[in-house]
């Protein structure tokens, strides 16, 4: 309690002093945003236009569903209304259906890569980060487009869904600007990624937004998925660096991604399961082989 | 057969130390149950040759354990806040919805022992039979995840 306590206390801390600095920082940020932006804007020279099944498939390895469909309770496809409990408060996830008024039937693609890569509202303020666009920053210019073609094909789904319940202020959200300078990769360089797990694990399946450790102010500092032991819902969360899953095998992590099961015959839960049974279950198998491959590769380190 | 009977007896008894009663007895089942999935998941994934019997003997193991499922977690103060549990409350309090995954579980591992039991040899390559029981075995698995997706604390 008294470390929650502290968290909130700081943040609230943190949050005045961001405000205060808010006007150098938005200058600033916004700068960073729009290279970003140009620089997506200028990749992949043989970008065509979305297909919409390779969308789900991007849909499905970025975790949309899981968190914008409330499976539970019943809900509609990508109709939102799903919780996500943290120390900031409750972040209800929004509609994100092809319906013009509640769900983002009335966006451009640049729109969607605006949310994606740069964590920008339509209305330019910012997203508060339980949206994962630090990972999802490096996101490439054909999944962008592909993911919209899917998203504009799904049911429209006229519902809006609850306000987040926060601890914070909605004007801290100015303050965001801040903490995008900070905690967003600076360039957009998805051909950093030679190796297709490698951008499947830090982009889109943004692995890293649980399972590397969060600074006070909600930050991923360092990006190494050495694990975090208050992760979302107060759940501890492994580790999952090649140290860390020596024991296990390639084909064991391909298995994984598609049931849930350890080498050991146990089946996870949480939210991994919904990651799993709504993601990437429904991955090729090449995909859920090179996630593996990159998980047990020398450039996903050790434990420290 | 004996070895996997002494795998289970040794996983038994490393499994889950400091519980005790029903606590003790419902994770000896799913350590049991582990085992078997263990044993099923290392001929899917290639690593151990394709065996009926032993496919059998898991979904036997299963339909026993998803019968019992409701009876190993009484509505009782042990049971509940017993040493080492990892029983989640809404258990109790989303019962049905929790009895209702046991025997969607029991049903899934009913239809996997009869898919075992008619793959007679000869009849179709080892991949069928692997691809049949490869279905099988996850739509029985689907309940695994699921149940502990809402009714069991997950720890490092």
């Amino acid at each position: 309690m008294r470390a929650r306590w502290i968290i909130v206390s700081l943040a609230v801390c943190a949050v005045v002093i961001s405000v205060s600095a808010v006007a150098y920082a938005h200058a600033y940020n916004t700068r960073l945003e729009q290279a970003r932006f140009a620089l997506f804007a200028a990749s992949d020279a043989a970008y065509s236009a979305g297909d919409s099944e390779r969308g789900e498939s991007v849909a499905r390895a970025a975790g949309c569903i899981a968190c914008h469909t409330d499976t539970d309770n019943g809900g509609a496809l990508l109709a939102g209304g799903v919780e996500l409990d943290s120390p900031f408060g409750i972040f209800v996830s929004p509609n994100i259906t092809s319906d013009r008024t509640s769900g983002i039937g009335s966006w451009t693609v640049d729109m969607l890569a605006q949310a994606l890569l740069n964590g920008r509202r339509p209305d330019g303020a910012h997203y508060w980060p339980a949206f994962p666009y630090p990972a999802y920053a490096v996101m490439q210019r054909q999944d962008i487009a592909d993911l919209y073609a899917w998203l504009q094909s799904t049911d429209p789904i006229q519902e809006s869904s609850p306000e987040h319940e926060l601890r914070i202020p909605d004007f801290a959200r100015a303050g965001l600007g801040i903490w995008k300078t900070l905690y967003v990769p600076v360039d957009y360089q998805p051909d950093r990624f030679i190796e297709r797990g490698e951008y499947l694990v830090e982009g889109p399946a943004h692995c890293a937004e649980c399972h590397a450790k969060r600074n006070l102010l909600g930050g991923v500092p360092d990006r190494q998925l050495s694990g975090n032991s208050r992760g979302p819902e107060g759940a501890s969360v492994p580790a999952i660096t090649a140290d860390a899953l020596r024991d296990w095998g390639i084909d064991d992590l391909v298995f994984f991604l598609e049931i849930g099961m350890t080498p050991e015959g146990d089946f996870t839960g949480g939210h991994m399961a919904a990651v799993i049974e709504q993601g990437t279950a429904h991955l090729s198998s090449a995909d859920r082989q090179a996630m593996a491959t990159y998980l047990k590769s020398a450039a996903n380190g050790g434990d420290e | 057969m004996l070895g996997l009977g002494v795998m289970v007896v040794v996983s038994q008894a490393i499994a889950h130390t400091g519980a005790s009663g029903i606590v003790k007895e419902r994770m000896d089942a799913m350590s049991m149950l582990g085992d078997h999935a263990k044993s099923v998941g290392d001929m899917l994934k290639g690593k151990t040759a394709f065996n009926k019997e032993a496919v059998e003997m898991a979904a036997f193991a299963f339909i026993k354990h998803g019968e019992q499922i409701p009876a190993l977690f009484p509505d009782t103060e042990m049971s509940r806040t017993g040493s080492k549990t990892e029983a989640l409350p809404a258990i109790w309090t989303e019962w049905d919805d929790f009895v209702a995954l046991a025997t969607r579980f029991t049903e899934d591992s009913r239809a996997l022992a009869a898919i075992a039991t008619e793959l007679n040899a000869g009849e179709q390559s080892i991949d069928e039979k692997s691809r049949a029981v490869r279905t099988a075995f996850f739509r029985a698995s689907k309940s695994c995840s699921g149940c502990h997706e809402r009714f069991r604390l997950e720890q490092d």
